[in-house]
C-alpha cells in the first residue's frame, strides 16, 4: 500500500518545491509593480504597512472602506458588494456608479482584484487572516477598522494611509457644522431621546451605545434611552415583545433591509398595527421612521454619518436639507 | 490469496501486495486528479490556456499572470488537494473502524466543534480577527475526546459514538448559534463564511503546515490500516457493543478526527466529502481492503471539483465549496442510501 | 414514580400548572397578580390584558399545539420506521419544511400566512416520502443508523441549500439563524390561526390511524391476516406526520429532539399500545415545550433565548444516557418482534 500513497506523495513535493521556488523572485517583482514613495503606518490590527504615497488604484472591501474613500475623493478601482447584496450599498449607489465589483463580501475574488492591479486594498471588517495575508501578497493591505471604533478614528486614519489628510478635515469641519446647524433648527427637539431599532426575523433588537448611529445622533446632541447606552457597538439579543416598553422613547429609528426590488412596505404598516406595538409613546406620536439599514444600523462610515444627518431632518423638521 | 491478481515487492524487510484493480484505480484517478488540477488551474474570473498555465508554473510567464498562478490559484488548488485527500482519509478510517459506511466525521460533529472553536476565537479579538487556523483543529480533537467520553465505547457499527456525536452536534451547534447572537453583524460575517467551508485566500502559509501535518498523519495511518484492515475481516468488532476501545482504535479513531481537524482549519467544514469519498473508493476498488490511496485522491478531487465550480458559476462571487459539496453531496448520499442493497 | 393510576392525572396537573406558570411569567412587568386578577376577570389595565391575550395566550396555545404535535409525529415516526431514534427533527422533515419555507421567500419576495403553511407543508411532505422510501429500501438492515444519517444529510444539504439562497440577500444571517432555531417569540395570533387548519387535519388522522398502526406493530403478516394494509397505513402516517411538523415548523420554526424526548418519557410511564403512547407522548410534548418556552423567556429576560436550543440542552444529554444504557438498541429489537 505504500507505494501507491508514495506517488502522490512525490507528486505534491514536486509540485510544492517548484512552487516554493518560484514564490521569492515574484513577490520582489509585485514590490517592483508599487510606486517608489512609501510611508510606513500602522493598521487596525497593529501591523504595521508600507503603503504608497498617494495611492491611486486602491480596492476597497467593506462598506465603510467604499464609503471613507469616496468621502476623500478617491474613486476605488474595485469594490465588493455589501453584505449580502448584489452590488454596493444603495445610498452609495450614486457615488460608486462604474467602480467594478471584485466579489461579494468576505469572500473576494483573488483572480480580479489581481487584475485591477490595485496598489492598496483597504480590507476593513474581513475576520480571515489567511485570505489578508494573501490580499498582502499582491498589494499593500490595510485592515481599516476596529470592532467598536468610532468612525471619525476610522476616517481619519483611511485618510492618513490614503494621504487625504486635508480631505478628511475639511469634510470633518463640514459635518460638524451641519450637526450644529440641525441642532440649532431642531431647537426643542435636540435634548429629545431617539431609540434605533432593528426588527429581525426573531424579535426587535437595538443598537448599543457604541454603534454608528448613536454616535451621529449624540454630535446632535440626541440622548438614547438607558438600555441603549450600554457599551458595544453591536445590537443585543432579541427582545421579548412584552418588554418593548424598553425601546421607547420620543423618537424611534426602525431599520429594514430593503431586498432589493423586493421591498416589503407591508412588512412596516403591519407592524405599526401590533398592539404592543401601539402601546409605544413614539408610535402614538406618530414618531416612528422606518429608515435603510445599510445606513443606521450597519458600521456606517462618514458618508453615512452625513445622510444620518438628512434623514433626522427629514423625520423630525420634514423637510429634506 | 496471492494470486496474479496481486503485484508483490519485497525488500528492506518489508513486503507489499496490491491488487491490479486497485493499481489500475489509483492510477486512473491520479491522472484524473492532475487533469483537474491543471484545468483549475487555468480557469476561472482569469482565464489561461493549458500551455499558458505550464509556462507560468515553470516561471517565464510575465507580469501578474504568472503571480496569479504561482501564488494564488496554485496554492489555493494545492490547499483542495490537501483538505480533500484529508477528508477522504478521515472518513474511509472512521467508516473501517466502525465498519459502518455511513460514519464520517461530519456526522459526529467534528465540523461542529471546530467551528464553535472559531467563533470562540472572534470574541477576544479586538481586530475582529479569527484565531490561528490552528485552533478549529483544537477545536475538533477535543469535540472528539467529549464524544468518546459521552459515548464510553464503539458500539456495535460504531453505533455509540455516532449517536453521542450527533447529540454533541447539536449542542455545540446552539452554541455556535449563540455566539453568533452576541456578535456584531459585521464581524458574525467572517465566522459565518468560515462555518460554510470555502478555499478563498488560502495560501502558502497555511499550506505547508496542513502538508507537512497530512504527511505526518499518513506515516501514522499506515500501520494502523494495516491493522484495522484485519479487523475488518474478523468479527471481533460486532462484539464491540459496550465494550471499552482497543488501544488500535483509539489511536485510529484520534488520527481520523485530527485529519478531519486539519481539513476543517484550512477551509472550513466543507460538508460530505469524508462520507461520499470512501464510499465511492471501495466501490471500485473492491472488497476486501482499505483503498486508503483512492479515497484520499476521491477526496481531493472532489473538493477541487467543488471548488472550480465555486469560483467559476458566479465569477467574480465566489460560491464557497462548502455550499456546493452540500447541494451536490447530500442528494449523492440519499441516492447511495437508496440504491444500496442493504449494507449497513 | 407514582403508582400507575396516579400517573394521568400527575401528567394533567402538571400540565395545568406550567400553562398558568406561562400565563403569568414574562419579561414586562405583568407578573403574578396581574395574571390573576386577568383570570378572575378584570380587564382594566389595557397593558396587562395586550400582553396576556395579545402575546402570552396565543404563545401557550402554541407551545400547547405544537409541542403535541412533535409528540405525536415522534410516535408516528418511530412506529412506522420501528426505529427509537426517528423524529422529525433527526430525520430532516422539519429541515424541508423550513427549507422549503426559505425558498418560498425568496422565489416570490414575500409570503402570506396560508402560503408559508402551504410551503411548510411541501416541504415536509418530500422530507417525509424521502424518509418512507429509504425505511422501504432498508427493510432487510437492521441498523437504526441508516436513516438517522440520511436525516442529517437531508438536514445538512437543506442547510447548504439555504445558505446558498441567502447569501445575495442583506438579512441572510438574520433569516438563515431564523430558519435554523426555533423559537416562539415572534408568533402572532394570526400566524397560529392560519397554522390550526393543519394542525388539527393532524391530530385529526393521528385519531383515525389508531386502530391501524395498532395491527401495524404486530408485524405486517398479522396486520394483513387482520385485513389492513400496512403500506398503506404508513404513507397515511407520513402525511399525518408531514401535517404536524410543516405546521410546527411554519409556526416556531425546527425543534428537534423532543419529537425524540416526548415518546421515551412516555414509554417510561409504561405507555406501550399505540393509542396511549400518542396520547401521553403529546401530553409530555407539549409540557416540554411549554416549560423550554417559559425558560427561553426567563433565563435571559428581557430578551429571548431560542427554545430550541433549550430543548437540545435536554435532549442531547438524555440522547447520550439513552445510548449508553443501549436502550436504543434493545428498543429496536422489541420493536421488530
Amino acid at each position: 500500500m505504500p507505494t501507491r500513497l508514495f506517488i502522490p506523495a512525490l507528486i505534491a513535493v514536486v509540485l510544492a518545491l517548484s512552487a516554493c521556488s518560484n514564490s521569492g523572485a515574484e513577490t520582489a517583482s509585485a514590490a517592483a509593480v508599487a510606486p517608489a514613495a512609501t510611508r510606513s503606518i500602522v493598521d487596525a490590527a497593529g501591523q504595521t504597512v508600507r503603503v504608497p504615497a498617494r495611492a491611486q488604484r486602491v480596492i476597497v472591501l467593506s462598506e465603510i472602506d467604499l464609503d471613507a474613500a469616496l468621502a476623500l475623493g478617491v474613486k476605488p478601482v474595485g469594490a465588493t458588494n455589501g453584505r449580502g447584496q448584489g452590488g454596493v450599498p444603495s445610498y452609495l449607489a450614486g457615488a460608486a456608479a462604474g467602480v467594478a465589483s471584485v466579489g461579494s463580501f468576505g469572500q473576494p475574488s483573488l483572480d480580479r482584484i489581481l487584475a485591477l492591479q490595485p496598489d492598496l486594498i483597504l480590507a476593513g471588517g474581513n475576520a480571515d487572516p489567511q485570505l489578508l495575508a494573501q490580499l498582502a501578497h499582491i498589494a499593500p493591505t490595510v485592515v481599516s477598522f476596529k470592532v467598536g471604533e468610532s468612525w471619525r478614528d476610522s476616517f481619519a486614519r483611511m485618510a492618513e494611509v490614503l494621504g487625504r489628510g486635508d480631505a478628511a478635515r475639511t469634510f470633518f469641519a463640514e459635518y460638524d457644522a451641519a450637526a450644529k446647524q440641525l441642532a440649532v433648527d431642531l431647537q426643542g427637539n435636540a435634548g429629545a431621546t431617539v431609540s434605533i431599532v432593528r426588527w429581525t426575523a426573531q424579535g426587535p433588537v437595538y443598537m448599543l451605545g457604541d454603534a454608528f448611529a448613536g454616535r451621529v445622533l449624540a454630535d446632535v446632541g440626541f440622548a438614547r434611552p438607558k438600555p441603549q447606552q450600554a457599551s458595544g457597538a453591536g445590537h443585543s439579543s432579541p427582545m421579548s415583545r412584552e418588554a418593548l416598553s424598553q425601546i421607547d422613547a420620543d423618537w424611534i429609528f426602525l431599520g429594514a433591509f430593503k431586498t432589493g426590488t423586493k421591498a416589503d412596505p407591508a412588512g412596516f404598516a403591519r407592524l405599526l398595527q401590533e398592539p404592543e406595538f401601539k402601546e409605544l409613546a413614539a408610535a402614538r406620536a406618530g414618531h416612528v421612521r422606518e429608515v435603510d439599514a445599510a445606513l443606521w444600523t450597519s458600521v456606517g462610515g462618514p458618508l453615512a454619518a452625513r445622510q444620518l444627518l438628512v434623514d433626522v431632518r427629514a423625520a423630525m423638521l420634514g423637510q429634506p436639507s | 490469496m496471492m494470486g496474479s491478481r496481486y503485484w508483490v515487492w519485497r525488500g528492506a524487510g518489508y513486503s507489499l501486495r496490491a491488487s491490479r484493480r486497485q493499481l489500475a484505480v489509483n492510477f486512473a484517478s491520479l491522472i484524473l486528479l492532475l487533469g483537474l488540477a491543471l484545468f483549475a488551474l487555468g480557469w476561472g474570473d482569469v482565464k489561461l490556456a493549458p500551455d499558458r498555465v505550464w509556462v507560468a508554473l515553470t516561471g517565464d510567464a510575465p507580469g501578474w499572470q504568472g503571480f496569479l498562478l504561482r501564488e494564488i490559484r496554485l496554492p489555493r488548488v494545492l490547499a483542495a488537494l490537501v483538505v480533500g485527500a484529508a477528508l477522504g482519509l478521515s472518513g474511509l478510517l472512521l467508516q473501517t473502524l466502525a465498519r459502518n459506511r455511513l460514519a464520517s466525521p461530519d456526522m459526529i460533529g467534528l465540523n461542529d466543534g471546530a467551528t464553535l472553536a472559531m467563533a470562540l476565537t472572534l470574541l477576544w479579538s479586538p481586530a475582529g480577527l479569527l484565531g490561528p487556523w490552528w485552533m478549529a483543529l483544537c477545536g475538533a480533537l477535543v469535540t472528539t475526546l467529549v464524544i468518546l467520553a459521552a459515548a464510553g465505547g464503539m458500539g456495535s457499527q460504531g453505533y455509540r459514538v455516532i449517536v453521542a456525536g450527533i447529540a454533541i452536534a447539536s449542542l455545540f451547534k446552539a452554541g455556535f448559534e449563540l455566539v453568533l447572537a452576541t456578535l456584531p453583524v459585521m464581524h458574525s460575517s467572517g465566522i459565518y463564511v468560515f462555518s460554510i467551508g470555502s478555499l478563498v485566500g488560502r495560501g502558502y502559509p497555511v499550506l505547508w503546515p496542513a502538508l507537512a501535518g497530512l504527511g505526518v498523519l499518513v506515516l501514522i495511518l499506515l500501520p494502523l490500516a494495516r491493522g484495522l484492515g484485519m479487523l475488518g475481516l474478523s468479527d471481533d468488532m460486532a462484539q464491540g457493543l459496550g465494550v471499552g476501545l482497543s488501544r488500535m482504535q483509539l489511536a485510529a479513531l484520534l488520527v481520523a478526527a485530527a485529519l478531519a481537524g486539519l481539513a476543517v482549519s484550512v477551509a472550513g467544514p466543507v460538508g460530505f466529502v469524508a462520507i461520499v469519498a470512501p464510499i465511492v473508493a471501495r466501490r471500485l476498488a473492491g472488497p476486501g481492503c482499505v483503498p486508503l490511496c483512492s479515497a484520499a485522491s476521491l477526496g481531493a478531487f472532489i473538493v477541487l471539483l467543488a471548488d472550480t465550480l465555486g469560483r467559476s458559476v458566479a465569477a467574480p462571487a465566489e460560491v464557497p465549496a462548502g455550499v456546493v459539496t452540500g447541494v451536490l453531496g447530500g442528494p449523492f448520499l440519499l441516492w447511495v442510501l437508496l440504491a444500496g442493497k442493504g449494507r449497513a | 414514580m407514582p403508582p400507575p393510576r396516579y400517573r394521568w392525572p400527575a401528567l394533567l396537573a402538571v400540565l395545568l400548572a406550567l400553562s398558568a406558570l406561562s400565563l403569568a411569567a414574562g419579561a414586562g412587568r405583568v407578573g403574578l397578580a396581574e395574571s390573576w386578577a386577568w383570570l378572575l376577570g378584570q380587564r382594566d389595565d389595557a397593558h396587562v390584558v395586550m400582553v396576556i391575550e395579545h402575546l402570552r395566550l396565543p404563545r401557550l396555545i402554541a407551545a400547547l399545539a405544537v409541542g403535541g404535535a412533535l409528540g405525536c409525529a415522534g410516535v408516528l415516526l418511530q412506529t412506522v420506521t420501528r426505529n427509537p431514534l426517528a423524529e422529525p427533527g433527526l430525520l430532516g422533515v422539519n429541515s424541508g419544511a423550513a427549507f422549503a419555507v426559505a425558498l418560498g421567500f425568496t422565489l416570490l419576495g414575500t409570503l402570506s400566512l396560508a402560503g408559508q403553511m402551504a410551503w411548510a407543508l411541501a416541504g415536509a411532505l418530500v422530507g417525509a416520502a424521502l424518509v418512507l422510501l429509504l425505511a422501504r429500501a432498508g427493510e432487510t438492515e437492521s441498523s437504526p443508523l441508516r436513516l438517522i444519517l440520511a436525516g442529517i444529510a437531508l438536514t445538512a444539504t437543506c442547510h447548504g441549500l439555504m445558505a446558498w439562497l441567502l447569501m445575495s440577500r442583506q438579512e441572510s444571517l438574520d433569516q438563515f439563524r431564523f430558519w435554523s432555531m426555533g423559537s416562539l417569540a415572534r408568533l402572532t395570533p394570526e400566524l397560529l390561526w392560519a397554522g390550526m387548519p393543519l394542525l388539527v387535519a393532524g391530530f385529526a388522522g393521528c385519531m383515525l390511524l389508531l386502530r391501524p398502526l395498532s395491527m401495524l406493530t404486530l408485524g405486517d403478516e398479522q396486520a394483513r391476516g387482520l385485513g389492513a394494509r400496512p403500506d398503506r397505513i404508513r404513507m397515511l402516517a407520513m402525511v399525518c406526520v408531514a401535517l404536524l411538523a410543516g405546521a410546527a415548523v411554519a409556526l416556531v420554526g425546527p425543534i428537534a429532539f423532543l419529537g425524540l424526548v416526548a415518546p421515551y418519557f412516555a414509554r417510561g410511564l409504561g405507555a406501550i399500545a399505540v393509542p396511549s403512547q400518542l396520547a401521553s407522548s403529546a401530553l409530555f410534548g407539549a409540557a416540554l415545550l411549554l416549560a423550554a418556552d417559559i425558560a427561553a423567556r426567563l433565563i435571559v429576560s428581557p430578551f429571548e433565548a431560542p427554545a430550541s436550543a433549550v430543548i437540545a440542552l435536554l435532549g442531547a444529554p438524555l440522547v447520550i444516557v439513552m445510548v449508553r444504557r443501549d436502550a436504543l438498541l434493545s428498543l429496536t429489537r422489541t420493536g421488530a418482534e
